[in-house]
């Protein structure tokens, strides 16, 4: 199967949310009950049991008005995922062929690694069964040749699901059609998520989206340079140890002489 | 200065009290489950460790609770151990200048008082990575009490903490057990001969022997 990927071509988004409720629904995940904030925005953030959801966001439109700015935001499926460069248990993250990132819940410890290491902090812990939980692309549906419920759902045609190279096409084909400060984001970072967003408005101007997502130095330098350091000491330790002892034999005490001359 | 009864260097002298042997051993127990709770959590190649525990969720619990035992003793390591193990004397330069005996000649080094210059070093190293790896680790722990930067942080640098320690300890093993024979009997029943004690911690000795007259 070919690399698949996500269009959120936002200039066509109406904030209707029924990528959200498609989601609770495919994936059996319960509603929340929730507090009513002065926002039209509901659940507040992601969770264990809100895979996707549309961020509201009123923004300054320059004319003394307001305008809505909506975002459908989940994971990004990244080519190259902090996440799974976290996780300490084999196979609990992994990629499908597809480009689809998941956690197995099944072998998730809960140890939280991959919630900070991801650039969007999409992970979620839920406190009852210890594990993280996130989208899963659908993963399931895509097996059976379906988009995720998320873009079957979507009237508007924010949600576009198709092969990677073709939805990478038609972003930045629909930026050019927009024009002003539009942009085309994902496909640059990351190794290139597998979902894209057309942004109407420059990347900063959004709540919680991080302006150039990527990997951060220092998880680098924990897995790459760091981890590989701590095996080096570990057996530079007993190399050590060893030859020594071949080389220039123990030190033993002269129990002959009373203690009190040993050279 | 030896009369009869102290002739034998087979004679045997109380060099650790018990509640030394007891902190060491938390201290040592914990650092060791540890290092293989850790590189098991570390390496996907090493996961016959999580099989060795029950699993991973099993693996995470035994380096959490170590690391609580390991934070405990670690302090009380710390304390108990100070005045031996971080002042530092004119003897102690030589004695790193003389590579201890164990590298280069072994003429000219100066005799031990309780901790020879290298276990003063090997204090200190301990003394830091225990603070630094109790930090990181409690942060780690709990990574939605602190800021995203913090915890990122953290993770290298506990790392770093395996990759300044790991090297070190093996060497403490090694140099406790097999390459300065009667040295971990130091440890076990607390009692060393007038031979090992001569040779490993002349000072030590004859202070020994000066309040002991």
């Amino acid at each position: 199967m070919s690399e698949k990927a996500m269009l959120v071509d936002l200039s066509k988004c109406t904030g209707c949310r029924g990528c959200q409720v498609a989601c609770k629904n495919w994936n059996g995940l319960p509603a929340e009950t929730t507090v009513n904030k002065g926002s039209y925005q509901n659940p507040p953030d992601l969770s264990p049991s809100t895979f996707t959801l549309i961020r509201f966001q009123e923004m300054d439109d320059g004319k003394g008005g307001l305008k809505w700015l909506f975002r459908n935001d989940k994971c990004f499926h990244c080519g190259d995922p902090g996440c799974l460069k976290a996780c300490p248990v084999p196979g609990c993250i992994f990629k499908t062929p597809e480009g689809a990132v998941i956690i197995d819940p099944d072998k998730c410890i809960g140890c939280k690694y991959c919630y900070h290491t991801c650039p969007f902090s999409v992970p979620q812990f839920c406190s009852k069964s210890e594990k993280m939980y996130k989208c899963t692309f659908c993963y399931d549906r895509q097996a059976d040749n379906l988009p995720p419920a998320c873009a079957q759902a979507c009237p508007t045609g924010t949600l576009i699901f198709g092969d990677k190279a073709d939805i990478y096409k038609m972003a930045h084909k629909r930026v050019g059609e927009i024009g002003g400060s539009a942009s085309v984001y994902g496909d640059q970072y990351v190794g290139g998520t597998h979902v894209v967003y057309v942004l109407t408005e420059p990347a900063d101007a959004y709540d919680k989206l991080p302006e150039k997502p990527k990997i951060a130095g220092s998880v680098a330098l924990w897995k790459d340079v760091l981890k590989p350091l701590s095996m080096v000491s570990l057996l530079g330790g007993v190399g050590a140890g060893f030859l020594y002892y071949i080389m220039k034999g123990p030190k033993r005490p002269d129990l002959e002489e009373g203690g009190d001359s040993h050279e | 200065m030896s009369n009869g009864a102290k002739s034998s260097g087979c004679e045997l002298i109380e060099v650790t009290s018990s509640f030394e042997r007891l902190v060491h051993w938390l201290f040592a127990g914990s650092c060791i489950l540890l290092f293989i709770s850790g590189f098991g959590l570390m390496y996907h190649t090493l996961d016959f460790i999580a099989r060795l525990f029950g699993g991973y969720h099993a693996l995470k619990y035994v380096h959490n609770i170590s690391g609580l035992v390991f934070a405990v003793s670690g302090f009380f390591a710390a304390v108990t151990w100070f005045k031996d193990g971080a002042l530092f004397t004119a003897d102690d330069i030589k004695w790193i200048a003389t590579g201890g005996g164990y590298l280069g000649k072994k003429d000219g080094v100066p005799e031990s008082g309780r901790f020879n210059a290298g276990q003063k070093i090997y204090y200190l190293l301990k003394a830091a990575t225990w603070i630094l790896m109790s930090l990181t680790g409690i942060i780690m722990w709990f990574p939605f009490s602190f800021s995203r930067d913090l915890v990122i942080l953290c993770y290298p640098l506990h790392v770093l903490g395996v990759a300044a320690l790991a090297g070190a300890v093996i060497m403490h093993i090694c140099l406790g057990t097999f390459i300065n024979p009667g040295t971990i009997q130091s440890m076990l029943s607390g009692k060393c001969t007038r031979a090992w004690a001569k040779l490993q911690h002349g000072k030590w000795l004859k202070e020994y022997d000066e309040k002991n007259r």
